[in-house]
């Protein structure tokens, strides 16, 4: 295989590797702040360098500042949002009630 | 609260332009419309004011009474009481009402007043008052009232500088606080007659421009005549107007990858970036323009104030088939996007009608579909014109937009049949005055629409591209083999798996395999055929590619199965996070799944048998 083939396989890998991470945000998103915090936790130890610990820092998930409400997409906070109604003396969970 | 910072509420009525006033204030740019129930959860902005001090600003649901009936309403009762979880009481509460109609209004600030928190009234859209000729006493109304009280025009720059003024300055003194009482409550209404007697001089109720128009857009026939009209005339403009840009943008980007290709050397990185990035990826670029045509008439509407005539219009239409007049405005957002369609069911009261609605609303047409759509009809519709006025393919693009319409009507038909509560619900909902939209508030929401588009096309779309590219490249063919390489990759074997389920609806491999990404993103679709049939060696552009190698029972069907498909994740994410039921997801798909394969089945068979 020749140098040139050679960079080029290394950029596709790095471009899949990359879509796949893109990909598993978009729909697993729980699961993937639970890494990236694992991740975190794991790189921020006192005992680590500057560096891995600037590293940790980066890597600590943020939560999710919109709402969905401009649309899908817009804020990546489909899931870990408690609804907003989910209060006591609430109608919720809504149901469907079927003629008995 | 602290000396340097200040925590203020907007509350007020519905469409009183709460939301105007947070994006003057704060810069930002939630969505406004002239209808009431935009905005249906707590937003937070931040603003520096003149002395220094950090304003918080939090933007609130509508509501037209502090007892709340649907959960929009209940997050604003539940912060100016201070008894939603994890949010503090508001230093301050801005009482939002809108000059020109006080006699609706005044009621709730009244009511706002008897928390016993520190109040300033906003008086709204204070130069539409003045155009109707309506005098309003401030000083008198202020010492009535007991609060401050200022002028904005929330959507003229400058025109919350007396609201700046006074919330910068010393935090008003708390009325003292009121305990609720139903006798009370109706004493308010007394009191608000009292208030306008002493300080308002109003020449009309009503604008007489409003009452000129409605007495044609509310009327029984010629109303649901002129809504069939614009309906139908969107559509027609979607096709009319935005395929030639469409193909425009198309050919650039076929002439930009021949010639990047020309100048790459050969290897996985220039078919990656070939047939991935400017034959999938590019594709669905090309369909910007008309995404944002239909948005560019969605914004008109929203903001002329039509959108709940439509809804009054179609109440006695929903009530047959176990809906209400409320739904209206959350399907119709759903024509956007399903995510906001379904939180906008939080402005309905009634349970029931709600998760009806939740359960409907995605089986309206998202701006996701249309590029599936708009390939398909260019690829097997011929250009004609019926009558010679109107588009056929425009034809075909609507009647797709009224099947989901009429599937979403006999959802709600059959739900009503077989459920417990049969009781129906009257209307009760506000007609605001008409208003012209504003050039800049479209140019925004165009702006953020196309944004939000092009954030999915280099995010989770690029993504699945590459992602389909890889499945569609890899393993290559084996020594000797005789088919195409694409056929000894991944995404042959899948899609051929995959073919046995929707074989009997006329998918082949490669569209059966389409499905897969466009469950994350509607769009993607376009794009994941476009690299299989690239990579597959096809040339001349998707469409041709795909009239080449499909019969139009095939494309019909997968238009009809576009039409009523299970939706995107995110959707069936909020439909959990709207019910907090994992049921009503499953019932949700389940149903779709069953509508898309039985209707596609019927349509492949007869035009098989026909053609």
């Amino acid at each position: 295989m020749s140098g040139g083939l050679l960079v080029q396989y290394v950029i596709v890998g790095l471009a899949v590797l990359a879509s796949v991470w893109i990909v598993l945000r978009k729909l697993a998103r729980k699961t993937t702040n639970r890494w990236l915090a694992a991740a975190s936790i794991h790189f921020n130890q006192p005992n680590r360098g500057a560096l891995a610990r600037a590293f940790g820092r980066r890597l600590q998930p943020t939560e999710a500042t919109g709402d969905c409400s401009d649309g899908c997409s817009t804020c990546g906070a489909c899931g870990p949002k408690p609804p907003a109604a989910a209060r006591p003396g609430e109608p919720m969970p809504l149901e469907f009630r079927s003629r008995q | 609260m602290s000396a340097s910072s200040l925590r203020i509420a907007l509350v007020g009525n519905p469409n009183c332009g709460k939301t105007a006033l947070f994006n003057l204030l704060t810069g930002g740019r939630q969505k406004v419309a002239n209808y009431a129930g935009v905005t249906v959860e707590r937003k937070e902005g931040r603003f520096m004011a003149p002395s220094g001090r950090l304003l918080q600003i939090l933007d609130l649901p509508g509501t037209y009474s502090l007892e709340a009936n649907s959960p929009d309403e209940q997050i604003t009762r539940d912060i100016c009481a201070g008894t939603f979880p994890g949010e503090a009481v508001p230093d301050l509460i801005v009482c939002v009402a809108d000059a020109t109609n006080l006699r609706l209004h005044l009621r709730f600030v009244l009511e706002v007043k008897r928390l016993g928190r520190p109040v300033v009234l906003a008086l709204n859209m204070m130069d539409t008052a003045r155009s109707r000729g309506i005098v309003i006493d401030v000083p008198e109304l202020s010492r009535r009232l007991g609060l401050p009280v200022v002028e904005t025009v929330a959507v003229k720059r400058g025109g919350a500088q007396a609201l700046i003024e006074r919330v910068d300055g010393e935090v008003p003194a708390a009325a003292p606080r009121q305990p609720d009482d139903a006798g009370d409550r109706a004493d308010l209404h007394a009191q608000v007659r009292e208030l306008l007697a002493a300080t308002v001089t109003m020449p009309r109720v009503t604008a007489e421009i409003d009452d000129a128009l409605d007495r044609w857009t509310l009327h029984p026939v010629f109303g649901l005549a002129i809504l069939a009209v614009v309906m139908f005339l969107v559509f027609q403009a979607v096709y009319s107007l935005g395929k030639p840009m469409t193909d425009a943008i198309g050919d650039g980007f076929g002439w930009l990858g021949a010639h990047v290709a020309a100048w790459m050397p050969a290897g996985p990185l220039q078919s990656l970036v070939n047939d991935g990035l400017f034959g999938g990826l590019g594709t669905v670029l090309g369909f910007l323009p008309e995404i944002l045509v239909l948005f560019f008439f969605i914004i008109v509407l929203e903001e002329s104030g039509y959108l709940p005539r439509a809804a009054f219009l179609l109440d006695r239409l929903m009530l047959s088939v176990g809906l209400t007049g409320r739904s209206f405005i959350p399907l119709l957002s759903s024509f956007a996007c399903a995510i906001p369609g379904i939180m906008g069911t939080r402005s309905i009261t009634d349970p029931r009608d709600r998760l009806t609605t939740i359960l409907i609303a995605p089986l309206m047409t998202c701006s996701a579909r249309l590029p599936v759509y708009a390939l398909l009809i260019g690829a097997f519709i011929p250009i004609h014109y019926v009558f010679g006025v109107f588009n056929l393919q425009g034809l075909v693009l609507f009647a797709l937009y009224l099947a989901g319409i009429l599937g979403a009507m006999l959802v709600g038909w059959v739900m009503k049949h077989i459920r417990r509560d049969k009781s129906e619900h009257a209307l009760m909902m506000e007609l605001p005055s008409y208003r012209l939209p504003k050039l800049r508030d479209v140019a925004i929401g165009l702006y953020e629409r196309g944004m939000i588009f092009l954030r999915r096309l280099t995010g989770v779309i690029l993504g699945l591209t590459v992602l389909m590219w890889f499945l569609s490249t890899f393993p290559g063919a084996p020594e000797g083999a005789t088919r195409p390489a694409i056929e000894y990759s991944f995404a042959g074997y899948i899609g051929r798996a995959l073919q046995y389920v929707f074989a009997p609806i006329g998918f082949n491999w490669q569209i059966s395999l389409a499905l897969i990404p466009a469950f994350a993103a509607r769009e993607t679709a376009v794009a994941a055929l476009a690299t299989v049939y690239l990579v597959g060696g096809e040339s001349g552009g998707l469409g041709q590619a795909l009239a080449g190698q499909i019969p139009l029972a095939s494309a019909l069907s997968l238009l009809v199965w576009f039409a009523y498909a299970p939706q995107c994740m995110s959707t069936l994410a909020i439909i959990k996070r709207e019910t907090d039921s994992w049921r009503n997801v499953a019932i949700s798909f389940g149903y779709m799944f069953v509508m898309a394969y039985t209707a596609s089945f019927i349509v492949y068979q007869v035009t098989r048998a026909l053609t």
